[in-house]
Order: structure tokens, then C-alpha cells, then sequence
């Protein structure tokens, strides 16, 4: 067993580093740094530069920004071999198609998750040597929620290049998970539609929501699984595998989501 | 062993019946398949290349079945590939599109990969573009890019669909080179609209018409059907399938000739010509 699952992982482990390597320096994430300069000197400009500008400079930039750059280039790596017409002869490899989709998954949203993480300890840095003021001050459980956001944004990129075959899809998977994320937010919260992915809302001048950030961690991290899941067992000969996993999974990430809202 | 063997293999899509009970084996060295638009070739050559399965019939491809799925990831193993219409990831350079798909071919040892990677480019002749976006190069050099990556991992059995297309002549004489190289000690099989890509690399041929094999042996025994079948005259003959203007002025005719005609060795193209024009025929030559 061990062999096998040795076996498996010198396997995917090449594809994974190419599929990241592959997002790392795909043009749509060009802007990004322009986007977030310019808007953080606009926000500065105003507000001025203390400690906590820094700070939420670093959360906006990942846990707002990015994300969306992350889920178009995300999604474009994940069709481009459908878009250039090289899947044919990419498909007759050995490597089967879920493998290369795990691949994929791991390669989108590895990078990512692991900028969240360096992100959300510099910002529990800043924290730590300075007085953040209470309103705009992450806990923890919130802070741990940045890798998730970023992975949950690469894994949405290639589950909508898996189903929405058709172009514009990236579009529509970032319209629907948007508006899928006001409909919920607005449900149970404020409205404030730009913090979908977080409990914690500290937007402005709006009300704290205080609801429970780890449970949160573990929705956000459930809904990463079957993400991945849905884009892995795409091919209607997987339904089944998909419907075994995945359902418990999704059981288990909404009772989750459930408890995690105050 | 049989490279291929495909027996009574039927493929249809929608009313379209692309393969009809289709017999056809490929040995070491390269089979050529020849046939006009729409015959089948490429249906069959991905049902060789492991890309469709047919409908109907049994299709053994080196000694492994591959309706069964391990058996089909082993044969992928030992498998290269180049379809017709081959596309490319646009901003690859051509190391970085070959090392991706040695990847997916399970080369997991980089160093070794790397090494294989050089040695296809430089068989292919790509050394000098090998950093280059396959974006920026012309139609011949990607076409190389598709046979370099076909012959990564020194694969058992090769199946190039029109490698020739779209290349001048320069090229193809190039792309002849190498894929005689390649057929050394392998299975190749490759389509062609070239009669001259055929006769110059095929040790054995199929003629495919309308789903169905016409003709299977070697070129020679395909020309061998048109012996006194081709003659030059000052005009067009009526009783020609098939007439030219050659060079020199005279015309080259194809069919049945006329008593007294003046006879000329046929070529391939000649047989092929015949072949089409007689529905009824089918020959098949161990």
C-alpha cells in the first residue's frame, strides 16, 4: 500500500510543481500588483500610512484581490488545454485525466494558500509588536481563513474550466459564486456583499458580526475539498465515486457552515 | 509482434458510419494509410492512438487490449501520438511544452527527463528555437514540436496522423528522415495525401475508402495493380478514369487503354487513382 501511494505522489508531484509554475506566471495575476499599489496609495492617501493601514493593506490585497485574480488565471490554466486544442494528444499520456486534475487542484491552489499563510503571519506580526485597534484587529481563527479564501479561489477557477466548458465560463462561476456569496451573507448577516467568504465582518463603519471563525476555517476548508472533488470526478463514469465522497463531505461542510454563523 | 492488430472494427457517429468492420495489423517499421477526405483514416488512427473506442470489433494494440483500463494506461506508456490537428499551450517555450508532456508521461526522474527532452528536440531538429514561445514559431517547426513529443520515451509504437501537412518540401523531407528514423524497430503508423510520403517511407500500406479497407500490402504490390494500366498520348483519352498534362506536354492517363496505346511504368499515385475509381474492388495481400 505504501508503494502505491509512494508511487502516486512521485507521480504527481512533477505535474503539481508545473501546474503551480503555470499559474505563478499566468498574464491575468500581471495587474495584480498594479491593483493593489494603486488602490492601497489611493487608500493611504486618505487615511494615512499608521500600522493599521499596513495591516489592512495585507487583507485586502489577499483575502480580496487576489482571490478574484486567482480564480480567472486559475480557471484559464485549467482549460487551456482544451482552449488550445492539445488535449487530445495530452490525453493519450499515461497520466489518467484524474490524475492530472488532481494535479491541477494541488498545483492552483497550494501556491496560493501558502502566500495566505506568510500574509496572515505577517499580519499576526504587525499585531504583535503594535496596537491594531480593536475594529480592525483578525483573531486568529479569522487570520487562518486567508489560505483557505486564496486555495477555495484557485479550486473555483478549475471546477468552473471542468463544468463550464464553454467560453465566458470564468465569468459565470465568479458572477455565481459571487452572488451565491450576497444571498448568503445577506441571509444571515449585514448584506455586505464583499466579505462572502468571511464571518467576521468589520467593514467600515457596519457592525462587527462576531459569528465563529474556526468553525468558519473548517467551512471554508470543506467547501475546498469538494471543489476539487467535483472538479476531479467530473467525467459522468465518476459520478458515482463523486456522489460516495462527496456527498458526506458536503454533509459535513454545511452542519459546519451552519454552526460557524452566530 | 504485432504492433496493431484491429479486427472488424466499426465506429459510427450519429448516422455516420465512420468505420465499417475495418481489418488491419501494422508490424515493425511504418504503415502508411492512404485515403481521400473523410475515408476514416483518422478514426482509425485514434482508435489506434487509444482515443476512441469502437463500437464494434476487437482492436490489440502491442499485445494489450485497450478497452481494459490498465491495459490502456500501459499501452499509453509505449505509446506516441500526433493528431492531425495538433494544438499547443501558447506560451510554452518548446523545452517547457516536450517536459510537460514527458511529465505526463510518468517520467518522474527529472534528470533523465530533461535528457530525453534534449534528445527528442535535437532529433527533431529544434535545438536552435528549443527557448522559444511555440507561439512564435512557423507551422513546419510546430508540427516538429508535435513529432517531438510523439517520440519522447522512445515509445513502441508511434501513430503520426499527416505529419506532412502544411510543410514545403524542405521540411518534409526532413519530417520523411525522421520518421524513417523512427520506424526502426517500432511500430509507425502513419496517414498521408502524399502518395510520395508513402512510397518513400512505407514498408506497408491500407488504402481506406468510405469506412472500409480497400487495400492492404506493400506500396509495390499497390503500384503493381496499375501495370498496363498507364499510358502518355498527344491528348486526353477518353477511356482515361483519370488524365494530365504532364511537363512535356504529353498526357499522362489512367484507366483502361486503348489497344496500342504506349504503356508506362505506373506510379503509386497511378494505383491509388485506379483503386478510387473501382468501388468494387477490394485486395488484400498477406
Amino acid at each position: 500500500m505504501t508503494t502505491v501511494d509512494t508511487a502516486v505522489g512521485r507521480r504527481l508531484a512533477p505535474l503539481t510543481g508545473w501546474e503551480a509554475r503555470r499559474l505563478a506566471r499566468h498574464p491575468v495575476l500581471w495587474p495584480l500588483p498594479v491593483v493593489i499599489v494603486v488602490t492601497s496609495a489611493l487608500d493611504g492617501a486618505t487615511g494615512g500610512r499608521t500600522i493599521g493601514y499596513w495591516y489592512g493593506t495585507i487583507f485586502v490585497a489577499v483575502a480580496f484581490f487576489s482571490p478574484m485574480f486567482v480564480l480567472f488565471a486559475a480557471n484559464l490554466v485549467a482549460s487551456g488545454a482544451r482552449r488550445s486544442r492539445a488535449e487530445e494528444m495530452l490525453n493519450v499520456t499515461p497520466a489518467t485525466d484524474t490524475r492530472r486534475t488532481w494535479a491541477m487542484c494541488l498545483g492552483v491552489a497550494l501556491p496560493p494558500a501558502a502566500v495566505g499563510a506568510v500574509a496572515a503571519g505577517a499580519m499576526a506580526f504587525i499585531d504583535s509588536v503594535s496596537n491594531i485597534p480593536p475594529q480592525d484587529l483578525q483573531s486568529a481563527g479569522e487570520l487562518a481563513q486567508i489560505p483557505f479564501i486564496l486555495a477555495g479561489a484557485g479550486l473555483l477557477g478549475v471546477l468552473g474550466a471542468r463544468w463550464l466548458t464553454f467560453a465566458g465560463g470564468a465569468v459565470v462561476t465568479f458572477v455565481a459564486a459571487t452572488l451565491g456569496g450576497v444571498v448568503v451573507f445577506g441571509r444571515f448577516h449585514s448584506g455586505m456583499w464583499w466579505m462572502w467568504w468571511s464571518t467576521g465582518a468589520t467593514f467600515e463603519d457596519q457592525v462587527r458580526v462576531p459569528g465563529r471563525p474556526w468553525l468558519h476555517v473548517g467551512y471554508l476548508a470543506g467547501l475546498c475539498v469538494c471543489a476539487a472533488l467535483a472538479a476531479v470526478y467530473r467525467d459522468r463514469a465518476h459520478w458515482p465515486r463523486l456522489a460516495a465522497i462527496g456527498a458526506p463531505v458536503l454533509a459535513a461542510t454545511l452542519v459546519v457552515g451552519w454552526f460557524q454563523v452566530p | 509482434m504485432t504492433g496493431v492488430r484491429v479486427h472488424g472494427a466499426t465506429k459510427s457517429f450519429g448516422r455516420t458510419t465512420a468505420l465499417d468492420s475495418v481489418d488491419f495489423e501494422a508490424g515493425t517499421g511504418v504503415t502508411g494509410l492512404l485515403g481521400p477526405n473523410g475515408a476514416g483514416k483518422t478514426t482509425l488512427l485514434r482508435t489506434i492512438a487509444t482515443v476512441l473506442a469502437p463500437d464494434r470489433g476487437t482492436v490489440t494494440l502491442l499485445g494489450l487490449d485497450p478497452s481494459r483500463s490498465d491495459d490502456r494506461t500501459r499501452i499509453r506508456e509505449r505509446l506516441g501520438y500526433l493528431p492531425q490537428d495538433a494544438g499547443f499551450h501558447r506560451g510554452f517555450t518548446v523545452f517547457e511544452f516536450v517536459d510537460y508532456v514527458a511529465i505526463l508521461k510518468e517520467m518522474t526522474d527529472r534528470r533523465a527527463r530533461h535528457d530525453d527532452v534534449r534528445r527528442v528536440i535535437a532529433l527533431t531538429g529544434l535545438e536552435p528555437v528549443s527557448g522559444k514561445r511555440i507561439r512564435a514559431l512557423s507551422g513546419g517547426m510546430r508540427r516538429r514540436v508535435g513529432l517531438a513529443q510523439a517520440l519522447l520515451g522512445d515509445p513502441g509504437l508511434l501513430v503520426l496522423d499527416e505529419p506532412t501537412v502544411g510543410l514545403d518540401p524542405e521540411q518534409r523531407l526532413r519530417f520523411r528522415e525522421m520518421i524513417s528514423r523512427a520506424g526502426e524497430g517500432r511500430t509507425v503508423v502513419m496517414s498521408s495525401h502524399q502518395t510520395e510520403d508513402i512510397t518513400a517511407l512505407c514498408t506497408r500500406i491500407a488504402v481506406i475508402q468510405q469506412g472500409r479497407v480497400r487495400f492492404t500490402g506493400t506500396p509495390a504490390e499497390l503500384t503493381a495493380q496499375a501495370a498496363d494500366r498507364v499510358w502518355t498520348d498527344t491528348q486526353r483519352s477518353p477511356a482515361a478514369l483519370a488524365a494530365w498534362r504532364t511537363g512535356d506536354g504529353t498526357y499522362r492517363n489512367v484507366g483502361d487503354p486503348p489497344e496500342g496505346a504506349e504503356l508506362i511504368p505506373p506510379t503509386l499515385e497511378d494505383a491509388y487513382l485506379l483503386l478510387m475509381g473501382e468501388p468494387e474492388l477490394e485486395v488484400t495481400h498477406p
